[in-house]
């Protein structure tokens, strides 16, 4: 597959790509990491200032217990089962919207994407909201009705439910990224041969997708192993425990363990680096480039009568990951009081006011805070966007030697949960040369860092769709990679980088734990006063602003795909 | 197009920088005697020289722990009261101890006071030479309760608080609500009892070391057999209180005056048996490790705190606080602090006890058996 390119390297003696990139990467990433491994390894945390303390390796001991074994096996349950239904909820829908004739494909991408808009606190707020089993709106309507069902969103399967809704855009995304630059040529000729609908799916689609959807899988599947929001609304209470939880309890409590919890994440990570290894190797096994130099135009599969049973999975799907919990965030905004007893309290105008939110609306730092997330989100989709490309494009399409060490180095941030890697970012950037630290770059830099993996294989999922022949071409012309990234991948990729760039510009809109530790008076985003209110105790006041900012995300995304092209297939 | 979206970014910067020029700020309202000292509702706050000092700073810089409606409620009334700005950053005492010992390391420490919830805390902050420790002047301290005084004057709490027994009415329905500690260990409300983790900081911590030195370790496992809900954080078990989810909780006095107000079937009882009390603490940053100190701002803010106005304006912005001077009123919606069973920690116990202690919370009630 190697095409000669010795006129390509007989060029003037450049810097290699991935030194160029890996030096940005070592102060990005490998820095803070580095500091939380070494962390681990002793007694105290490495404050700058402070003494360093002593090497052990009691973090590590402390790890093995009943308790933990226990709460490992949930956090495998949990990510198992997440997953997988995250997997089929987002393949779905965008197998759906790329490949058949569902109608109204606009909403189908709606629901792939919209999701995202509600962060994972916000949804198991609002989720609390609806089905808690003494007070949750749903509950209370079903027995004001008279039904005798009662739904417990405090459990492992109602945890999984909750993760299987809101981290299904990550599969969507991906996939679709997979999807729409995927040439149907090989289904298109199984058909001919006579293959029904299902085996095609079986034997060529999905199979062509694997790495779209292995990207899909590690992240997600990671992502819920440290998602602590949910577990500590949802799963607390009735005694459900986590990895997660017991990061929390390392870090968060009342006294932190951070070495500790600096070995649970240098665990993980480890483990991630195993995943990723097997990735890359089944990735380098098979040849999954379908887009070459000749051309191709998708075509729609037929589903026949099937396609209304689509359409309305889709807006059943709408309803329930995104109507039903911000009606119950806009019920709980509109009331001082949280308590409901009963179907007639919640439509009790009375009671019911828009004062909150006209209280949230003339305060400056809301203003401010909403200035800082677009300063910080804009920032990381549009640097990081280009960094991410950029390592995306010379692991996956050159040849350039020492490139996988760059895939397993654009994934350490993913292994170490949030809550661990803002002290990392702390501990580094307090001592670092360049006065950074209390500005608002901080907080793009470090977000640009938390989504590393997130932005990497959203952008690599797409690239390895396609071809090398067609770069390889441009390279025999004399081109230089850059020119041929620029000129041939990226325009064939644009959907794909797209959708990650605002992929992330979501993900640094939501972010907090990272920037908890770094943020000034001046530089205070949106999150954190979403989070503020929640630590106040003000359900209310969180439920407005949640409301609002799923509304800025909104309009974002509408003008993104109206401007930008963002998501048309 | 890449223009409409930059110009769009523009349209909402300039929005955002429009409506902060544009604040409605309180007037100010800064007293002066002839001396030139300031004067606050008639008692001074500041002599001349400090006074005009801190003015030419301009502002003082805070982290602080109180929660930031509170925080934005007696900054607020510091400012018009004294002309001099307030920026603070609202953080967890958690967090905040390791950004100010980090940002202290580095001498980029980004508040001139502090403002945290543990003693402990205090004790590794001043330990990490991040604090200046610097006594009250005598006119303040003679007022202090002196179970608050601090002989360093490293850290004293402006103010008070306790926990106490909240419980929602319409849920407990004909049950009548507890009105002791020794009540919830009552057949009748078992299932319907939450409480937060004793590791989750001073105030559930400061409750339960109280109710196991006051009724020993039996009172723990009785209570941990009224199959209790354990929270991690107070920010869902009010909420949860309120809305009826949970029938029965141990919250702060704060929490429990706010889901009342708001209007929620929610009441609370202050138990006879014993209130342990916790505190806020205020601190003075040490200005060699402070990025861009205030120190005369950073003074007359401290000094504020413990004037009679200041008292006034922070315990009636938290709410369920007392002021820890003896010549203040009863704080709205609570009895004087003097009618009250309150129980002051032994620090020393605390410091030798806690790890364990908390291990042994977490084996008995089931929290994250290790």
């Amino acid at each position: 597959m190697a095409v000669n390119l010795t006129a390509h390297t007989a060029r003037a003696k450049r810097i290699s790509p991935v030194v160029i990139l890996g030096a940005i990467l070592a102060i990005i990433v490998i820095l803070p990491v580095g500091i939380l491994i070494l962390t681990s390894f002793l007694d105290s945390p490495p404050r700058p200032g402070s003494p360093l303390g002593n090497l052990t390796l009691e973090n590590y001991r402390a790890l093995w217990g009943r308790g933990t074994a226990n709460a490992a096996l949930n956090t495998l349950i949990a990510s198992t089962f997440g997953c997988l239904g995250a997997l089929i909820i987002g393949g779905t829908l965008a197998w759906l919207a790329a490949r058949t004739d569902t109608p109204a494909p606009w909403l189908i991408h709606l629901a792939g994407f919209m999701p995202l808009f509600i962060s994972l606190l916000v949804a198991a707020l609002a989720w609390s909201l609806l089905a808690s089993p003494q007070a949750g709106y749903l509950n209370t309507i079903l027995s004001d009705l008279g039904i005798d069902w009662n739904l417990n969103v405090y459990s492992l399967p109602g945890m999984i439910g909750i993760f299987a809704l809101y981290y299904s855009p990550y599969a969507y995304i991906l996939i679709s990224s997979g999807l729409t630059v995927m040439n149907p040529e090989m289904e298109e000729s199984a058909q001919v041969h006579g293959a029904k609908r299902f085996l095609v799916l079986r034997k060529v689609t999905f199979p062509l997708l694997t790495p779209a959807i292995i990207a899909a899988a590690l992240l997600i599947f990671v992502l819920i192993a440290e998602n602590f929001d949910v577990v500590q609304i949802l799963g607390v209470p009735n005694g459900t425990e986590t990895l997660s939880t017991r990061i929390y309890n390392l870090t968060v409590s009342y006294r932190p363990n951070h070495n500790q919890a600096a070995a649970v994440g240098a665990t993980l990570m480890a483990v991630v680096f195993v995943v990723v290894f097997f990735q890359n190797r089944v990735l380098k096994r098979n040849d999954f480039a379908t887009v070459t130099g000749k051309g191709y135009r998708p075509r729609k599969q037929s589903l026949g009568k099937w396609r209304w049973l689509a359409l309305a999975g889709t807006i059943l799907y709408l309803l329930v990951a995104v109507v039903l919990p911000m009606l119950a965030l806009l019920q709980s905004a509109l009331r001082e009081s949280q308590y409901v007893g009963s179907i007639a309290d919640m439509v009790d105008l009375s009671v019911l006011t828009t004062a909150q939110f006209e209280r949230m609306l003339a305060r400056d730092t809301f203003y401010l805070g909403l200035r800082n997330s677009m300063i910080v989100s804009f920032g990381a989709a549009t640097l990081g966007g280009l960094l991410f490309f950029a390592i995306a494009f010379v692991v996956n399409k050159t040849n350039i030697p020492g490139r996988h060490l760059l895939s397993y180095v654009a994934v350490m941030p993913l292994a170490i949960p949030a809550l661990v890697v803002g002290l990392g970012f702390l501990w580094t950037w307090t001592r670092s040369p360049i006065p950074l630290y209390g500005t608002v770059f901080i907080l793009i830099l470090a977000s640009i860092t938390r989504f590393l993996p997130q932005g990497y294989q959203g952008m690599s999922a797409g690239l390895s769709q396609i071809g090398r022949d067609l770069e390889d071409s441009a390279y025999v012309h004399g081109a230089t990679r850059a020119r041929a990234a620029r000129s041939i991948t990226l325009p064939l990729v644009r959907t794909g980088v797209g959708a990650t760039m605002f992929l992330i510009f979501i993900l640094a809109f939501r972010e907090l734990s990272t920037t908890l530790l770094l943020f000034t008076t001046k530089t205070q985003t949106l999150s954190i006063l979403i989070y503020h209110q929640w630590d106040n105790g003000s359900w209310q006041s969180v439920s407005c602003l949640a409301l609002i900012f799923s509304g800025v995300l909104l309009i974002v995304g509408l003008l993104g795909r109206a401007l930008l092209g963002l998501g048309k297939t | 197009m890449r223009l409409r979206l930059v110009s769009l970014g523009a349209a909402l910067t300039s929005c955002a920088l429009l409506a902060t020029a544009c604040s409605s700020a309180e007037p100010i309202d800064a007293e002066t005697d002839e001396e030139g000292r300031l004067i606050v509702d008639g008692e001074v706050i500041a002599e001349a020289e400090l006074y005009e000092a801190a003015l030419e700073e301009g502002k003082v810089t805070l982290y602080t722990a109180y929660l930031e409606d509170v925080a934005q409620q007696f900054t607020d009334e510091f400012t018009q009261q004294t002309g001099i700005e307030v920026e603070f950053v609202r953080l967890t005492p958690t967090q905040l101890q390791e950004r100010a010992i980090a940002e202290g390391g580095s001498n980029l420490l980004g508040a001139d006071v502090i403002q945290t919830s543990d003693p402990l805390n205090n004790t590794e902050l001043v330990d990490a030479g991040v604090i200046k420790c610097e006594v009250l002047d005598d006119r303040l301290t003679e007022t202090i309760d002196e179970e608050y005084l601090d002989p360093e004057g490293c850290a004293y709490p402006a103010t008070v608080s306790t926990m106490v027994i909240a419980y929602n009415t319409t849920a407990l329905g004909d049950t009548a609500p507890p009105e002791t500690w020794q009540d919830l260990l009552k057949p009748e409300y078992k299932g319907k009892i939450g409480v937060l983790i004793a590791g989750v900081g001073g105030s559930a911590w400061s409750n339960f070391m109280f109710l196991r030195n006051e009724f020993g370790v039996e009172y723990w496992e009785d209570l941990a057999a009224q199959d209790v809900t354990i929270q991690t954080s107070s920010a869902n078990l009010g909420p949860q209180v309120e809305r009826g989810e949970i029938p029965i909780g141990i919250v702060s006095a704060s929490t429990g005056m706010a889901a009342k107000e708001k209007g929620a079937p929610v009441d609370f009882v202050l138990p006879s048996d014993g209130l342990a009390v916790y505190g806020t603490y205020t601190l003075l940053s040490e200005p060699s490790v402070v990025s861009d100190p205030h120190p005369n701002a950073a003074k007359l803010f401290r000094d504020w705190l413990f004037s009679k106005a200041g008292q006034a304006s922070v315990s009636a912005a938290n709410g369920g606080a007392w002021g820890v001077r003896t010549d203040l009123p009863a704080p709205d919606g609570l009895p004087a602090y003097s009618d009250l069973p309150m129980v002051i920690l032994d620090l020393d116990q605390w410091r030798t006890v806690q790890e364990d202690w908390v291990a042994e919370w977490n084996t008995i009630f089931g929290y994250q058996e290790s």
